[in-house]
């Protein structure tokens, strides 16, 4: 109603100004914008907060007892907690690639992290339809802050290529492996940051610039939904921290100690964007989704699994496996009004289902040629059931080409394309102990009817055995010499 | 004016929509229609590319917005065809945001046009770009356009009616500014696409009353010569 009582004055006063012929005309326009202003509701605002290398098991709402995270925890309180919230795989380019483009990794382009010289990761393609691309036809402000991983800004998968209207952090997944680092981008201008070496704790923190442009940013778009892409380096390693604040004096190393200050730095950092949406009046009109990038990422034996009891979930795997442990992450969804508060969801999810959701949220008609994997998640975000599908599928090419797939409560694990289909019964058996394979051949051969369905070659991406993605490497790494 | 119903708001609506063109209807431009029954005004919203086709990009003032929805159709699965998200305004304007407007994908053909506004009289009586700047202006913006290694057409700038107009234009000084956007782009090799004659014989039929805006029927026909002359630096 106040829009519309705006619009009405603008067109008055215009009207008084201009007394002409073309000005007579033009006012049942600005009678009918405002008429049809009121009736329509706004574009919602939609922010993906994408944390690196965060645990399930690192959040208090998850069950951590040693480290704080209020922020978070508030958010599932009052908002949707998802226990198989599913990454697009356990490692950072192709799993942010999933989100981005809205494929599994059997079909996106990006299926490892395929590091390039001198900075920067493989490109994503020129034609890709990345989320932003796709929301930019419907009017919406874009920026990507904290990393990138999906192309250097003189390649096409540049941010600024790929849809984003401003971008803010590290570009390089390396780069980002500092957080004092001498330098990181605005937009794709590099600037330096004083007091830092880039090799240890020094004077400026780049966590810090990369929050403080994020709200500057969104207090600056006051005209059009946006969309942000915040993918928060926290507490990916290096473990380095400004402040060591609660954990200061706690018996633990200092590794583990610069651990929990990171996962509560990035807990406050979200709490931070939450209450700036509350101060400019957007809580109700933006949904803001927290995801990790993959699940664990330490084993749960090592400094930090053990101290953090990182596994309490009782996943097995981490990071650069395809076992639950490394796919299920800490995922969280707020839209007061909206999204119910206080849900807590044990229906799966992907990665790859985020764009047709913010196609549908957003209004948005499908972008000719887009090839998605996902279905969207609209209807399930605020309350119904989640979207009915065959599979899921996950693919990664690190060590080796391992490939998994999930239908029902059924899981396959092949880990390399030499090795035997592992099938397990996740209701039953949700900490993959238990191979059935030799008992249900008829689940092995579905398994295997899945992966041939769900991989789509790519040149970059052959299948390949550990011996041969080694020589793979090697040869590569001569031809770059 | 509150108590206006909707419906009579809706069916006034066809009438007033061409009226989107100088500065003083920008907050009309920037609005999006979304009447239920309508389709939302989507013209100035940036297009994704279909993977293969030919990047077209148009460049003009609010005649080429009224053009260039009926051009995307009419192009569909042939070119992604792209506009400048704003008005272009006069040959100034254009100077000062081209590098902008071009940003850094590549184009296989450009289609502009700058004229009425720069011809249009501002308060003192003056014309906001006079012919000797407006040609220099168009020199440099050719230079520039060159550089992107896209096909060029200059689009001919569309009649002025004669008589009192808001804002004020005069129409024998359509002729001037087109004959010097001919030699300029003769003596470049920009091919023409003469949007004026295609509207000048059914003029009467196709432009609103007392306006250089045009009805449906007016922009269609000008949508027609445009995929004419695209189709012609696109098949070449």
């Amino acid at each position: 109603m106040i829009r519309n009582r705006d619009c009405l004055r603008r067109g008055t006063a215009l009207w008084t100004v201009y007394p002409s012929p073309m000005l007579r005309r033009l006012l049942p326009y600005l009678l009918l914008v405002a008429a049809a202003g009121a009736a329509e509701p706004r574009k919602p605002n939609i922010i993906f907060i994408l944390s690196d290398d965060l645990a399930q098991g690192d959040l208090g709402c998850y069950g951590q007892k040693l480290i704080q995270t209020p922020n978070l925890d508030r958010m599932a309180q009052e908002g949707t907690r998802f226990l198989q919230g599913y990454c697009g795989t356990s490692v950072c380019a192709p799993s942010r690639t999933s989100l981005m483009l809205g494929q599994h990794t059997g079909h996106s382009p990006i299926r490892a992290n395929r590091e390039l010289k001198v900075e920067g990761q493989l490109p994503i393609p020129a034609d890709s339809i990345t989320v932003a691309k796709a929301l930019k036809t419907s009017g919406y402000a874009t920026a990507c802050a904290g990393k990138w991983g999906m192309g250097m800004f003189d390649t096409p998968g540049s941010p600024l290529k790929q849809g984003f209207d401003h971008f803010f952090g590290y570009n390089c997944q390396r780069h980002a492996h500092s957080y004092f680092p001498t330098y990181l981008y605005r937009d794709d201008q590099r600037f330096e940051l004083p007091g830092n070496d880039g090799k240890g704790v020094g004077k400026t923190y780049a966590q810090e610039l990369i929050q403080q442009d994020v709200e500057s940013w969104i207090r600056a778009q006051k005209d059009k939904p946006f969309f942000l892409f915040y993918a928060i380096t926290l507490p990916h390693a290096r473990q380095e921290i400004d402040d060591l604040g609660l954990y200061k004096d706690k018996p633990w190393t200092p590794t583990q100690k610069a651990y929990a200050a990171q996962v509560t730095r990035l807990d406050a950092d979200v709490g931070r964007v939450l209450k700036l949406l509350k101060e400019l009046g957007l809580d109700e009109r933006t949904l803001v989704m927290t995801a990790g990038d993959n699940g664990s990422s330490f084993a749960p034996g090592s400094e930090l699994g053990k101290l953090f009891e990182q596994a309490s979930n009782g996943l097995r795997g981490y990071k650069r496996g395809l076992y639950e442990g490394a796919l299920r992450q800490a995922a969280i969804a707020r839209w007061p009004g909206k999204v119910p508060a206080g849900r807590v969801s044990d229906e799966p999810w992907a990665f790859w289902d985020f764009l047709p959701t913010a196609l549908e949220l957003s209004g948005t008609p499908a972008p000719t040629g887009l090839k998605t994997d996902g279905l969207s998640l609209a209807s399930f975000l605020q309350g119904g059931a989640a979207p009915k599908r065959d599979y899921f599928y996950w693919e990664l090419h690190e060590a080796q080409s391992l490939q998994a797939a999930r239908w029902g409560d059924w899981k396959a694990v092949r880990n390399g394309p030499a090795a035997k289909v592992e099938v397990y019964d996740l209701k039953a058996d949700a900490g993959e102990k238990t191979d059935l394979a030799a008992q249900r051949p008829e689940l092995v051969a579905k398994a295997l009817a899945i992966f041939q369905n769900a991989h789509v070659d790519h040149p970059d991406w052959p299948m390949r055995t550990q011996k041969q993605m080694s020589e793979a490497n090697k040869a590569r790494a001569k031809e770059s010499k | 004016m509150k108590t206006l119903p909707l419906g009579l708001l809706l069916a006034l609506a066809p009438f007033a929509q061409s009226a989107e063109a100088d500065p003083a209807a920008k907050p009309a431009e920037r609005v999006t229609v979304t009447a239920k029954a309508k389709a939302p005004n989507t013209v100035m919203l940036p297009i994704l590319d279909v993977a293969g086709l030919p990047r077209v990009l148009l460049i003009g003032d609010s005649i080429s917005i009224g053009y260039t929805l009926p051009v995307r159709k009419l192009l569909a699965g042939k070119a992604n065809v792209h506009r400048i998200p704003t008005n272009g305004g006069p040959t100034k304007n254009g100077t000062a945001n081209l590098t902008k407007w071009l940003g850094d994908g590549k184009w296989d053909v450009i289609h502009f046009n700058f004229g009425l506004h720069d011809l249009r009289h501002m308060d003192d009586g003056s014309r906001q770009v006079e012919p000797a700047d407006y040609e220099r202006n168009l020199r440099s913006l050719v230079a520039d356009l060159k550089k992107t290694g896209a096909k060029l057409i200059f689009a001919t700038t569309t009649p002025v009616p004669e008589g009192k107009l808001t804002p004020p234009r005069t129409f024998g000084d359509v002729a001037t500014y087109n004959e010097i956007a001919l030699k300029v782009m003769k003596e470049n090799g920009v091919a023409i696409d003469d949007l004026n004659t295609a509207v000048a014989p059914e003029i009467a039929k196709l432009q609103n009353p007392h306006d250089v805006h045009y009805n449906a029927a007016g922009y269609e026909v000008l949508a027609q010569a445009v995929v004419k002359a695209l189709q012609k630096e696109l098949g070449k």
